[in-house]
This record gives C-alpha cells, structure tokens and sequence, in this order.
C-alpha cells in the first residue's frame, strides 16, 4: 500500500479547517514557494467544488423523488393485488369457454394484444426519436413507425428501447413479420425489454398464425419463473 | 419544453449517459437515483440509521461511483446496483464503527465533544471555503476547470461544449483560469484570515 501524500494531508486539512499554527505556516511556504503544491491544491479545491455541485443536483433529484407516489407503496401493491384478483376471476371462466370453443391463434392475439404502455415523466429537449414515440403513444402505428424508422437510422437512436416500440408499432400495425424482425434486435444485447419483447414475439406469431413457433416461445415464457405475462402464456398455451 | 419518455436504462446506457452531454447525464442520475435511493435507505434504516443519514450516504456513494465513470476507472464487472450497495454499506459501517469509537472515546474522557454536530459544522466550512476561492472566478473559468479537472473531459469535448475555436484555445483557457485559482489560494492560504472574511 502507498503511504499517504504528507502535501496531500496537509491540502486536506486546510480544506478541513485543522491545520495547527506550524501547519498553517509550513502550508503558506508551500503555496509561496512550490508551484507543484499550489496546483494540486487547485486540483483539489476544484475537485471539491465539482463534488458540491454534484450533491446540489442529487438534493434536487431527491426532492422530485420524494415527491412522487412511491410506485412500491402498499396502494400501488394492492392495486396490483386487485389487478391480479380480477384477471383470475375474468380468466377461470374465460379459460373454461375457451376449452369449449378452441380459439384460434388470431383470436388469441386480438384478446391479448395491448400495446405496451409509454410513461411520461422526463422533460427536456425534444430528440428526432421523441417524435415516434409520441406518436406510438398516441396510437398513430402507422406514422410512428416512419419516424422511428428515420431516427433509427441515426446511431445515437440505435437502442434496444426504441426496436421494442418500433417492433409494437409494426404488430399495432397489421405487419407481424417486420414486427418480429424489430423484437428480435431487442433481444440482441442484454437491457431491461427483453421479458417484454418475448412476450410480444410470441403475440406475432400468433398474428402470423404460426402455431408451432407461438407454442415455443410462450413455452420459454411460462417457464421462466417471474417472467413478464407468464400466467397468460400459460393460459394461451392450453388454448393452443 | 418537450416531453420526453421514461425509458428504462441498462447499466451500459447510463455509463454511456453519464459520459454524453449534461441533459443525458442529469436523466440517467435521475434513473440511477430513483433506481436505488430505496433499497439503501432501506438497508441504512435496518441498521440504526435514518432517512437523512441514509440520503447522504447513498449521495456519497454516487459521487463516487459518477467520479469512477468520468475517470473511466469504472469496470462494467458488477451491476451499478451492487456497487452504489456495497459502496453505501461499507461507508455506513464505517461510520457505525466511528461513532462507536467516538463513544467510547467520549466515556473514557467523560466529557461531550458533540462530534457529530462538529463535523456538520467542518462540513459547511469547508463547504464555505470552496465557494469563498470558486466564486472569485468567473463563470466560463469554473466550468472549464470542473470539466478538464474534476469531469475528466478531453480537451475536445471542452471545446464542443464551451463553443472554443479549438483545443489549443481550450487548453490556454484551463491554464489562465488555473493560475487565476492559484493566486486567489496564494492570497487566502491564512485559515483564520478566510474564516474571518466569510463569518
């Protein structure tokens, strides 16, 4: 281990207020005399100033946190709980009409495709992708497609986010080929979509009436222990 | 003023984020924020501390880990997650085991040094004194020297941000701005001398 910078500690302490009368004095020599010392203290003093800034926008970054509902909160769980409760009471019946009536792949598609839903939450400057996005927010597939597309084309945009709306866009929009093409880029690299898109992968297929390859992805989602839709994967897969 | 979505990050992005220009940066802080204030004030709180406690260190353990990114001595090893929780945990046992030793401390001598309230007070200080020597600078000499000295930023990226002609510009720009700072530290070295200017 390297021992400690004796022109380091002293910088410290004079940022600290602890200097003692032969420190303060030895510290004014060093500043006077010794270029070197002066600038590591600079250094060190804008290093600090850099530190305080940061923490003022950490303390605003609190402040909005603390003011918005906790998502987490006991409300935000019931209501889950009672999502959860009223899919079950629609799904049992439903389940046992679909044991009667075998729907068919398209069908399966209409009553589970939802396009998955854009919070809004940030402001700042309007990037050429937002307009997409806004667009898919407001249910505009069709447009939303071209302009995500154009953005896409740029590097910057080239993010897995941005294929998995683009990739709903295309399923909202009759089209589930290009649609499973844009999920898939989704699954390219590791991020936080890739449960989601897997579901919507397997809604394609369905769309495509490709029964072999829905029955496999909906497969690896019901089995994957906390996966995104598992309960309605397997709802459909006893359907198929 | 635009809308703009609540995406979700991976780690890689906010890496990325973090290195881009300073509203990319400011929305992945404020993900990285919201991401992990609870699950370590929950930690701190289990153990003995409270909510304020539990806000400075999390801040503390993001300032270190923002300061590993600019300086590019972060390694996409582990998730951020379990860095800023190892990070907050080691600085709160830290400070569990200081004021333990404080404790004792203080019985041994049976008096009450209120260390805690003293090193509040060192902190805004210190806090005072930085401001005190920054504020003697003008505002483009502050910024190009948090970008080149505490953001780590190329001499490149200065120029694009600050609108310099070019890097050689920039360059001169840090060093005058460098000297000014080391003449304001020269003239206010005395400590007693700074306390007495800003009390």
């Amino acid at each position: 281990m390297n021992a400690p910078n004796p022109s380091h500690s002293l910088i410290r302490k004079w940022l600290h207020q602890r200097l003692n009368t032969s420190e303060e004095e030895a510290m004014k020599t060093l500043l006077n005399e010794n270029d070197q010392f002066t600038e590591e203290t600079a250094n060190e003093v804008v290093k600090e100033y850099g530190r305080i800034e940061l923490k003022n926008r950490l303390n605003k970054i609190h402040v909005e946190t603390i003011n918005e509902p906790d998502e987490r909160s006991d409300s935000g769980w019931n209501l889950g709980y009672w999502a959860i409760a009223a899919t079950i009471i629609v799904a049992v019946p439903l389940g046992y009409w679909f044991f009667y009536t075998a729907p068919t792949p398209e069908k399966l598609f209409a009553q589970n495709f939802q396009p998955y839903q854009v919070v809004n939450t940030f402001r700042g400057e309007e990037q050429p992708i937002d307009k997409g996005m806004d667009l898919y927010a407001s249910g505009r597939y069709a447009e939303a497609i071209k302009a995500m597309e154009n953005a896409l084309a740029n590097d910057a945009y080239n993010l897995p986010q941005y294929y998995f709306y683009l990739g709903i866009s295309c399923l909202a929009n009759n089209n589930p080929d290009k649609a499973i093409n844009y999920l898939q880029k989704t699954l390219s690299t590791d991020n936080d979509f890739m449960q989601q898109a897997n579901w919507y992968i397997a809604l394609a297929y369905l769309k495509k009436n490709d029964k072999l390859q829905a029955q496999k992805v909906l497969q690896e989602i019901s089995t994957t222990q906390g996966a995104f839709k598992q309960q309605e994967a397997i709802a459909i897969l006893k359907c198929l | 003023m635009f809308l703009v979505k609540n995406f979700i990050y991976t780690d890689k992005e906010i890496i990325n984020g973090l290195l881009a220009g300073k509203q990319e940066e400011d929305r992945c802080l404020t993900y990285l924020y919201k991401q992990n204030i609870r699950s370590i004030t929950n930690m701190i709180k289990e153990n003995n501390g409270n909510e304020d406690e539990a806000k400075d260190i999390f801040q503390d353990a993001v300032v270190v880990f923002y300061e590993q990114v600019k300086t590019g001595k972060f390694q996409l090893e582990a998730k951020i997650s379990t860095f800023l929780y190892s990070v907050a945990k080691n600085m709160w046992l830290n400070k569990l085991k200081r004021s333990k030793l404080e404790i004792a401390y203080r019985n041994t001598q049976d008096t009450d040094t209120a260390d805690d309230v003293y090193e509040g007070v060192l902190e805004k200080e210190k806090q005072e004194i930085i401001h005190h020597v920054m504020n003697q600078l003008k505002n483009d000499c502050k910024q190009v020297l948090v970008y080149t000295i505490y953001e780590n930023k190329a001499m490149k990226e200065v120029c694009d941000l600050m609108g310099f002609q070019n890097e050689q510009v920039a360059r001169n720009k840090k060093s005058k701005c460098l000297n000014y700072l080391k003449n304001i530290i020269r003239n206010s070295s005395s400590l007693n001398q700074q306390i007495q200017e800003i009390l």
